[in-house]
């Protein structure tokens, strides 16, 4: 895989971030624990998952670095787990969790693109294509990671903000 | 922009989004394919149908004026829905009125379309890739784009709207 290659990637980063970000964007605290239905994650939980598993992977995974999340003390200052990103958290632990109003999360999601779209655009073959292991999904080059789990994965979760979005009467996020 | 090893990335990502969606269709009736998350939102077979119509027709017709699969196979005959058509602006009222066949009906056609665009995705040269191609409502877009932000980012999105839907009918969730 190429620099073109992480162009690319770095491109559709930006994106799913930036509509994350968008999707948060002047919800009050009360509609960002907006749930679908009572067993499905709140829309903030959604949002956060995204972020989190973003600013972990490029930071902590690829480079052993702390996250923004810790950087900023974000744990703290929202009472939220200082390690877990959420993947595979029972509903039952999830469903404690209370998010911080859509601003601060659209602020965050900011923050991140800044960070690591470029450092994603930045990234040469040799770096691609080295091999990290994440959990739980094992042994994958970097530009998989990022096209799976930044690009993909975020875009998935970005349809069910997008459906709540709707179902609250604000507007869907428009795909 | 574009270079051979994008082609191959392009691919791997097409190939998982349709092989997903056709994996969250496989185990359904007809009855639970006509499932709406709340009044007024598409049915999640329609999510399904409009994410493997538009990969089959950006693919075939809009890259190459070549017929879709679902005019090809006459599935559209079939299933008695629009010749055209693939959901992408029509509005509610007219979607709602349509009626989609059982999940694996729609898994099929899904595979079907993963089989004939992944390998020519992979195939595509740089300068293919680079090439503009006009789409509605979008505009005029080099075809890594297209592909990248409607095939891979927009399928998932749809895909995602598709998980909450088996969710909320007591089905197995997709596990992302």
């Amino acid at each position: 895989m190429s620099n073109l290659t992480a162009q690319v990637l770095s491109e559709f980063t930006n994106r799913a971030l930036r509509v994350t970000a968008r999707g948060m964007q002047g919800l009050s605290r009360e509609e960002v624990q907006f749930r679908i239905a009572p067993r499905e994650n709140s829309i903030g939980f959604e949002a956060w998952h995204i972020l989190r598993t973003c600013d972990n992977l490029v930071h902590f995974a690829f480079e052993r670095e702390q996250p923004i999340w810790l950087q900023q003390s974000l744990h703290e200052e929202w009472g939220l787990p200082r390690v877990d990103q959420g993947t595979n958290t029972p509903f039952e632990e999830v469903a404690t969790w209370v998010f911080p109003e859509g601003d601060k999360l659209a602020a965050y999601a900011t923050d991140i693109a800044d960070i690591i779209v470029p450092r994603i655009a930045g990234m040469d073959e040799e770096y691609l294509n080295s091999i990290t292991r994440i959990v739980p999904h094992g042994r994958l080059p970097k530009w998989e990671i990022i096209g799976h789990l930044l690009v993909s994965h975020s875009n998935r979760h970005l349809g069910h903000i997008s459906a709540a979005r709707t179902l609250m009467g604000k507007q869907g996020l428009g795909f | 922009m574009a270079d051979t090893n994008l082609a191959a990335a392009l691919a791997k990502f097409t190939d998982r989004v349709l092989r997903w969606t056709a994996q969250s269709m496989e185990d359904l009736s007809q009855d639970e394919v006509h499932f709406r998350t709340y009044e007024g939102q598409n049915c999640i077979g329609f999510e399904a149908w409009h994410i493997a119509r538009t990969a089959d027709n950006l693919i075939h017709f809009a890259f190459e004026r070549e017929q879709p699969i679902w005019m090809s196979r006459n599935l559209f005959e079939q299933w008695g829905l629009p010749k055209v058509d693939q959901g992408t602006g029509t509005s509610f009222d007219e979607v709602s009125s349509w009626v989609f066949p059982d999940g694996p009906t729609i898994a099929g056609y899904l595979n079907d379309v993963a089989d004939v665009i992944v390998p020519r995705i992979a195939e595509m040269t740089p300068e293919y890739l680079d090439s503009i191609t006009r789409i509605v409502p979008q505009g005029e877009l080099p075809k890594w784009e297209i592909i990248g932000q409607v095939i891979i980012n927009h399928s998932n999105n749809h895909l995602g709207q598709i998980n909450v839907g088996r969710s909320m009918q007591g089905k197995e969730g997709l596990g992302f």
